[in-house]
């Protein structure tokens, strides 16, 4: 795979993690 | 678009509304509408400031402009995430000091006084209002972009939306619908990206079908030229009034500082996505405009249903900074004119319903601004070079170094208002003439004025003029 290819995945994931990582914390803060 | 991405489109706007509805039974303060109750944890400080600062022109605005210039605007702006988790690291933290505070002006008036208080809040809301107009109308370059429907419409149905979840549930309201529409558009915007990318043949197709300058780091930049946007960016939109209003609603320095520094290096990740997608929408529709490189993107590379929810994602960019600004608009009039300069006396529970009542009547205004008058936003907007030459210096000193002196701040802010009209609007076209832009000059004359000021006219018996901040848990 192309350097930048492997960069534009890896950032994509990134944002896509950070977003699931955060609402599973949002959801345990918003139950309390 | 299909029935079924309008179907998805209507349930979001749906569930907005009743987050904000349900948000409403829990606004019992002020203190709940303004700071949520100072009871927000990192990461959901974290979602609600990224979602505000990553509006139309992180997402819409660095694609079009990477579809012209390539990745070296990108570059540049980088500064405003840089100064968020500079922002984050040093100041935010400090920020929990001021109990009780709610804004900007809560800070400048505890080390500068009443005068510079009236200024800040004047100030604030002046800027919040031309970004809130600004996003209004982004709102409906979405709808007209993607739906196909007048630009006025999409107003109408976009600011009714954040109006009434604004109006009814406040920061706790807003807060909630930020991280919704943080993790749309964290989630489908990348996705848009990788999607894009596959159409246009793959990341080797784009580097072969683009000119070279398009991924260098100073592209066709001169160096002036992006060293000017680079200071730009670090300055111009750095602890604005909803930024600022986040950090006071966190629990205690420790969630204000992870929160707000993470939002910064989130920010760096959002930039390179958006900037890509210019990139690729470039090799897939070169001959399009460059404001509609992301719209059209969405609107042609996706497939049934995922339309929708992106469309949704980007609608979500927009209204999360157009919610963030309406109520930043509203707490800044009733805290910082209206409780301090209008009615002291004013108990908890007006107070909240003034809010209430002046969130509803700027959000309605801004859509009036936005759908007759888009001068009065050009102009509001104006006070975007502002911010930085008048309040940014005096606060940031003042949260860093604790000083008390209300003569430098107030010769601080005025000479630095001065100095960038003087130098962006005057007769002398000082801005070609120097190749110096406005916002240096305006920031360079305040740091001078309130340096000579502090040092030669300061009382150095001068107190704080509010009670004095207290340490909190984490501090």
């Amino acid at each position: 795979m192309h350097w930048y290819e492997l960069a534009i995945y890896s950032v994509s994931a990134v944002s896509v993690l950070t977003a699931i990582a955060i609402a599973v914390l949002a959801y345990r803060f918003f139950k309390q | 678009m299909h029935l079924f991405d309008l179907i998805g489109l209507a349930v979001y706007f749906v569930v907005l509304i009743l987050i904000g509805y349900l948000s409403s039974r829990r606004i019992k303060t002020s203190d709940d509408f303004a700071v949520a109750g100072n009871r927000i944890t990192w990461p959901i400080l974290f979602a609600t400031l990224a979602a505000s600062f990553l509006g139309g022109g992180a997402s819409m605005g660095r694609a079009g402009k990477s579809f012209t210039d390539g990745y070296v605007f990108m570059f540049a702006a980088c500064a405003f995430p840089l100064a968020t988790v500079l922002a984050g690291l040093f100041i935010a933290p400090k920020l929990k000091r001021y109990v009780g505070a709610h804004t900007v002006g809560d800070v400048m008036a505890h080390h500068y006084g009443a005068p510079s208080r009236l200024f800040t809040g004047l100030f604030s809301l002046v800027y919040c209002i031309g970004i809130l107009g600004a996003q209004a109308l982004a709102i409906g370059t979405v709808f007209n972009a993607i739906l196909g429907i007048d630009v006025s419409t999409g107003i109408l149905i976009g600011m009714a939306v954040v109006v009434l979840y604004s109006t009814l549930g406040g920061m706790w309201a807003v807060i909630q619908t930020d991280v919704l529409q943080f993790l749309m558009l964290a989630i489908f915007i990348p996705i848009t990206l990788v999607i894009g990318l596959q159409q246009a043949g793959g990341a080797e197709a784009l580097i072969a079908r683009l000119p070279d300058l398009h991924f260098s780091i100073m592209g066709d930049y001169s160096t002036g030229l992006f060293v000017s946007i680079f200071i730009a960016y670090l300055l111009g939109e750095t602890l604005v009034p909803p930024y600022t209003q986040r950090a006071l609603a966190a629990p205690d320095s420790r969630n204000a500082k992870i929160g707000y520094t993470v939002a910064g290096l989130f920010g760096f990740v959002f930039y390179f996505i958006s900037a890509t997608i210019g990139l690729v929408a470039l090799v897939l529709f070169p001959d399009i405009s460059p404001d509609r490189a992301m719209p059209e993107l969405i609107r042609s590379a996706l497939p049934i249903g995922l339309t929708g929810l992106v469309l949704a994602a980007l609608l979500a960019v927009v209204m999360s900074t157009a919610d963030s600004y309406l109520n930043s608009s509203a707490v800044v009039f009733v805290r910082d004119i209206y409780q301090s300069f209008i009615d002291p006396s004013v108990g908890d529970k007006q107070r909240l319903w003034i809010e209430r009542g002046v969130t509803l009547v700027i959000g309605v205004g801004a859509v009036i601004f936005a759908l007759y008058a888009t001068s009065i936003i050009d102009a509001l907007l104006l006070s975007y070079a502002l911010w930085a030459p008048t309040v940014l210096i005096p606060f940031v000193l003042a949260v860093l170094l604790d000083l008390n002196c209300s003569r430098a701040a107030l010769w601080a802010m005025l000479s630095g208002a001065a100095m960038t009209i003087i130098w962006k609007w005057g007769p002398f076209e000082l801005e070609q003439l120097t190749g110096l832009t406005a916002l240096i000059a305006g920031v360079l004359t305040n740091i001078a004025i309130f340096s000579v000021v502090y040092l030669g006219l300061r009382d150095p018996f001068e107190p704080p003029h509010s009670p004095a901040p207290t340490s909190t848990p984490g501090g």
